[in-house]
């Protein structure tokens, strides 16, 4: 490799051996990868199916930053510290994720007000505990609440700056921890007279504007939502809510529940729950529901858990629905089993409170007498509450709230205490025993848990109304883990598929709506009859009937696994690093001060150094072969080739720089085989679209390719390639040697990515490891990204392995709009291995 | 496999929380406990099958746990929890008469294999009691 030896011009200042940066491409490379793995290792651990820890989440979280920092550092040093600025990125992230793991949340500032319907669990930082659960319940499970915002922690510190109160904080905290609590009190006073910043009042302007349109006459509940609360702790009456507030008055009731935070009995209580004495508050501002009727419903019966029935509390007229321990309610019991009927009712004996505060919910006076509510209606209540103890896997103690048009709405739902030592089925072993087992340990678990309901078989899923009749509460039996079943997703109790992987989009869909699911079962037909079953996707079982043992047996575990603090933290994390919002190169928006995620940085790394070695090529004042050359012949695809020594012809390093190279220059073994499968009759048919070949293909690709700055690029030498190949958004990463020492060849092949709808990637990227893996590839799928290996194959097996994958590049790129279904993707596995490419 | 008494100590709760309803819905008998100490007393006051021990805790650790059981009860068989930190610590156990060991994080059938190859061997040795 003398061409190694040679030096050229980097940037403005120092000559780097292309050697050196050559190495720390394939090192960004490599880490890259690393990351992807890490990412779907981390989301795997989430099925349940693991038990990990604490110190787990740390090495993720280590190990992700560490690799991070070298893709960046490496990226940097190949475009002469272009993108320093990614290094702020990491750190904050990096910082965000250890004030997650110790216990000191750092909040990111970002927004001042955001709507429920945006918010979600990764957001607690911002929004605190209970909005956070409030806006999990409506996205994830379509539960209706009340409309409304979250006024941020963020905005909370941008008021403590305004007035300058840190200073006071810390000595009121200090006075405290010796007894005194006065400067606590004068601390409240303050808040409660605290200037609110002006971009703070305009966000919550806009806030209320966008809520209330052209409404008059709402109200709002104005409450507390600190960070803490209720995730694992209630703080049970320690910060203030409002109710009842005019939306000219919600700054007042803002501060009111601001001044809140600081009371002496709320300090005390989060020094006892080992919390940070400094409070964060985030405010939830919610409309009140003008109620016809109201009340709360226990999920299990907390004085009878073995009942099997579900208690709800009902009002109307003027009462107070929160307070009295539910006196005044009339009690309504129903079975825990669809379709719940009402089992018993005692009417209210106490006479209603006079003043009306629901704790969001404004009663309306109303003179009816009878029960307050219909069977039905009750029964629409106990269905609704149902589907959110099956997400929580505990008991739920919900607030509920009726308006007289019928709408019904939650307010807030909690974990429900029972003592769980009375509730424990103690036979539960040698009750499982007797049950009929259906299935045992047939399939793969997806996502654990244990829930029942009637079988529902999918017969198709290309058929929207064929999803949109899966009735609520079923247990769905479908031939193929599809994602497109997460439009049923929330109302399902269970899933069961044929085929599939725990490792697929689906089942990160389920794990993300924690529906209990088992894959890859083989021939369901025997569960296709629409009787009640028992899935338990703990033990990789499902069961003829609904074993109630089984079912209870899992609310009175002390949490789901889902909520336990190390499930959380690792979910947190991955919302905070996986998201990829900078998916087109070609955009405005691809710029390192639009990244957002350490999966942004990767892709935007990836990205920039490939361009960033053809560019310094380009501009270089090098001579001879090592200059990156561009490839023009049988395909459009503006590829670059870079040689390090004897991948091209010789006679090349005579002709001028700029003039092209066809492919008869290759010398390179690997780059000439991986040719023949591109180049191979069929593979780049475009019969389909019937356009010339050219025109197809480069403006399919994309314009920016076939301009000056392409971003393909081939380094080679006689024994070794490196092909990054950008077809449309999807990436092809080929890095293989080849030689007469089998010992020494290998192929590394990377899939990832595509232009079209997330449905059709997944299903092009299980087609691609398919056929991988049939050609003897050690081939491992995660979402979109296919990664495969193969090593010390003889020269000739090698060899055709790597035209091989020039075919399937070629032919993955023209089928992605064709992959319409699961099938189809199937079908095209065997017309490639055949050597068909007419998908026809 | 019969009924078997286990005691499971970790000094992280996850690991207790999500071991118990696992083995004790499979019928076995489950204590859990969080420190070395505890455990100590623990095995000092009844008899365990199968003892699933972290190795690494403050204080008394997992070796000194073991160490205990072969003193107090050898026929109690030891499986060993490591970080993946502590792979060669867990190697010494093995060779001071820890039965098996697994390496965090692990699945829950990982540990039910463990268990099974555990109740396979007391069987071998003497049918179980109960």
């Amino acid at each position: 490799m003398a061409g190694l030896s040679k030096w050229f011009r980097f940037g403005r200042r120092a000559r780097v051996p292309f050697k050196l940066l050559f190495a720390r491409f394939r090192q960004l490379l490599d880490n890259n990868t690393r990351v992807l793995q890490i990412f779907a290792d981390a989301a795997e651990k989430q099925s349940g199916e693991y038990v990990f820890d604490r110190t787990y989440v740390e090495g993720v979280v280590s190990e992700l930053f560490e690799l991070g920092n070298k893709i960046v550092y490496d990226l940097n040093s190949i475009t002469d510290q272009r993108f320093a600025g990614l290094y702020p990125l990491l750190d904050q992230l990096r910082a965000e994720a250890i004030g997650d793991l110790s216990g000191r949340p750092v909040v990111p500032r970002t927004e001042l007000c955001i709507p429920f319907t945006q918010i979600d669990e990764s957001q607690v930082n911002l929004v605190g505990g209970k909005s956070a659960h409030l806006g999990e319940i409506a996205s994830r499970l379509e539960v209706p609440i009340p409309e409304g915002f979250t006024i941020t922690t963020h905005a909370y510190l941008r008021v403590i700056e305004e007035n300058d109160l840190g200073p006071a904080i810390d000595a009121a905290l200090a006075r405290l921890a010796d007894g005194d609590d006065r400067a606590c009190l004068a601390l409240g006073a303050r808040l409660r007279e605290a200037r609110i910043p002006g971009d703070v009042r305009k966000a919550i302007r806009r806030a209320l504007d966008a809520m209330l349109g052209r409404r008059r006459g709402l109200e709002l509940a104005v409450r507390s939502s600190a960070l803490g609360e209720d995730e694992d702790l209630s703080f049970a009456g320690q910060y203030h809510t409002v109710l009842q507030v005019s939306p000219d008055r919600v700054l007042d009731a803002y501060r009111e529940v601001l001044a809140s935070l600081y009371a002496p009995s709320a300090v005390a209580y989060r020094r006892q729950s080992g919390l940070p004495a400094h409070g964060l508050m985030a405010v939830a501002c919610m409309r009140m529901v003008k109620a016809a009727q109201a009340g709360v419903l226990y999920t299990v019966d907390p004085n009878r858990p073995e009942s099997g029935r579900m208690v709800i509390g009902a009002i109307r007229g003027l009462a107070d629905v929160a307070v009295g321990g539910g006196q005044g309610m009339s009690t309504y019991e129903l079975s825990r089993e669809p379709p719940h009927p009402v089992l018993s009712y005692r009417p209210s004996t106490a006479q209603p409170l006079v003043v009306g505060r629901a704790a969001g919910a404004e009663l309306a006076p109303a003179a009816a007498e009878g029960p307050e509510l219909r069977d039905e209606d009750a029964a629409t209540i106990a269905q609704l509450a149902e589907r959110i103890e099956r997400y929580f896997k505990q008991p739920q103690d919900i607030e509920w709230a009726r308006e007289e048009d019928g709408r019904l709405y939650v307010i807030q739902a909690r974990r429900l205490a029972i003592s769980a030592p009375s509730s424990l089925p103690h036979d539960l072993a040698a009750q499982l025993e007797s049950a009929e087992l259906v299935l045992e340990g047939r399939g793969q678990v997806a996502c654990r848990g244990v829930a029942a309901g009637r079988t529902h078989r999918l017969a198709t899923l290309e058929d929207e109304s064929a999803l949109a009749a899966v009735p609520a509460g079923a247990v769905l039996v479908a031939r193929l883990a599809s994602p497109r079943l997460v439009r049923v997703m929330p109302r399902l109790a269970a899933i069961l598929t044929e085929i599939g992987a725990p490792t697929g989009h689906m089942a990160a869909l389920a794990r993300e709506f924690r529906v209990p699911t088992i894959v890859d079962c083989g021939d369901l037909q025997a569960l296709a009859d629409g009787s009640e079953v028992t899935v338990d996707a703990d033990d990789n079982r499902v069961y003829r009937g609904r074993i109630e043992p089984l079912l209870r047996y899992q609310l009175v575990e002390e949490t789901g696994f889902e909520d336990a603090p190390e499930y959380r933290l690792l979910r947190r994390l991955l919302r905070r690093v996986t998201p990829l919002q900078l998916v087109d190169p070609q955009s405005e928006a691809f710029q390192a001060s639009r990244c957002r995620s350490l999966h942004d940085v990767i892709r935007f790394a990836h990205e920039k150094s490939v361009e960033a070695l053809i560019e310094l090529h380009a501009r270089g004042g090098v001579s001879g072969t090592e200059v990156a050359r561009r490839l023009e012949g049988e395909l459009p695809l503006n590829l670059q080739v870079i040689d390090i020594g004897g991948g091209l012809d010789p006679m090349v390093a005579s002709t001028p720089r700029n003039a092209p190279v066809t492919s008869q220059a290759i010398r390179s073994a690997p780059m000439r085989a991986l040719w023949l499968g591109l180049t191979a009759p069929g593979v780049w048919s475009t019969r389909p679209v019937g356009v010339d070949l050219r025109t197809f293909l480069s403006s399919a690709i994309s314009p920016a390719l076939t301009a000056s700055s392409g971003r393909n690029l081939a380094v080679v030498s006689d024994l070794y390639v490196n092909l990054s190949l950008n077809l449309g958004y999807h990436y092809n990463m080929v890095d293989a040697f080849l030689c007469d020492d089998r010992e020494a060849n290998h192929i590394y092949f990377r899939f990832l990515g595509g232009a079209s709808e997330r449905g059709r990637r997944i299903r092009r990227a299980g087609m691609v490891r398919e056929i991988l893996e049939r050609l003897d590839f050690a081939a491992r799928q995660s979402g979109d990204l296919v990664v495969a290996r193969l090593r010390k194959l003889p020269r000739a097996e090698t060899g055709g392995r790597l035209e091989a994958i020039g075919r399937l590049i070629g032919f993955a790129r023209q089928i992605d709009a064709l992959m319409h279904s699961e099938e189809r993707a199937m079908e095209f596995v065997d017309a490639f291995l055949r050597g068909d490419y007419t998908l026809e | 496999m019969g009924k078997l008494r286990i005691l499971v100590l970790d000094d992280e709760p996850i690991v207790g929380k999500r071991l118990r309803p696992a083995l004790a819905k499979a019928g076995h008998e489950v204590d859990v406990v969080a420190t070395g100490a505890e455990a100590l007393a623990a095995i000092d006051e009844r008899r365990y099958d199968i003892v699933v021990t972290d190795i690494r805790m403050e204080g008394v650790d997992g070796l000194d746990v073991l160490r205990h059981v072969r003193a107090r009860s050898p026929r109690t068989l030891v499986i060993m929890i490591t970080g993946f930190a502590t792979v060669d610590v867990a190697r010494d156990a093995l060779t001071t008469g820890a039965f098996d060991f697994i390496a965090k994080p692990f699945k829950l059938d990982d540990l039910r294999a463990a268990i099974l190859r555990a109740a396979a061997t007391l069987e071998q040795d003497a049918p179980p009691e109960r």
